[in-house]
């Protein structure tokens, strides 16, 4: 094997890590990633050097992931009982008050500047039902715009939102509970 | 449901709607009437625009550094 071959092998993991997380699906993911290194091993030339070989890769896999999710768009866009559930509900009382106030999450940038906070972000998007996870990926990794995300999976408009806002105030919640909410704890580890 | 009078949940409906889509005028005015009469919600509208700054970094880091 070439030092190229090498170089891309022993990325292979991470990409298959990613993969995953979008897909969360083992054998879908397995291919989009052996599509990935075949197109990198078949055009080294393509890559100049001119950025970090795992950018290049992620770029390529990007490409790779959105023709599985368009293979297999039924079982993609097939919600489970937890996507269906309406966090909502858990968030506000019947008159539509919020039940906890939200908390102050503070200076974004003390947030944004530790790498720890987007292992925990990673962790908690991890954590998302099956489908609000696909299609939060595909709007925030992928940065599809919803038209395209609705045509790859054949939903509607109104049933993608409904699943990018129970995504959205999942993850905030999760955020809260294991980052936001635990500011004290974090400060004296240090 | 009133159009410019709205309860929390309709709010952090529309605030998180904004993230996805672009909201109409009467939205818009029906949000802003909300958090002015509101404590908890600009608090909501906050985390809201720091997940909205931190997800391009969070994809940076994936893709590059991490």
């Amino acid at each position: 094997m070439n030092d190229f071959a090498q170089a891309v092998q022993v990325l292979r993991p991470q990409l298959l890590r990613f993969a995953h997380a979008q897909l969360r699906n083992e054998a879908w993911a397995e291919d989009a990633v052996s599509d990935t290194v075949l197109a990198a091993l078949a055009k080294p030339q393509a890559f100049a050097g001119q950025s970090q070989l795992k950018t290049w890769l992620v770029g390529i896999l990007k490409h790779k992931l959105i023709d599985q999710i368009r293979r297999h768009s039924r079982e993609v866009s097939a919600t489970t009982p937890e996507d269906d559930e309406n966090i909502d509900d858990l968030l506000f009382d019947e008159t539509g008050h919020w039940r906890d106030k939200p908390a102050e999450w503070g200076d974004p940038e003390a947030a944004c500047g530790r790498r720890e906070f987007f292992e925990v972000l990673e962790v908690c998007v991890g954590q998302l039902p099956g489908v609000q996870g696909r299609v939060f990926m595909m709007r925030e990794w992928l940065e599809l715009d919803s038209g395209e995300i609705c045509k790859e999976l054949g939903i509607t408009a109104t049933n993608l939102w409904v699943l990018l806002h129970r995504a959205r105030l999942r993850l905030q919640t999760c955020l809260q509970e294991r980052w936001f909410g635990n500011a004290l704890a974090r400060a004296n580890a240090r | 449901m009133s159009l410019l009078f709205r309860n929390c949940r309709e709010v952090t409906e529309l605030v998180l709607a904004g993230e996805d889509r672009r909201l109409g005028l009467v939205e818009r005015l029906a949000v802003r009437a909300h958090l002015r009469i509101c404590a908890a919600c600009p608090k909501f509208v906050r985390q809201v625009a720091l997940m909205h700054q931190a997800l391009p970094r969070w994809r940076a880091y994936r893709d590059g550094g991490g």
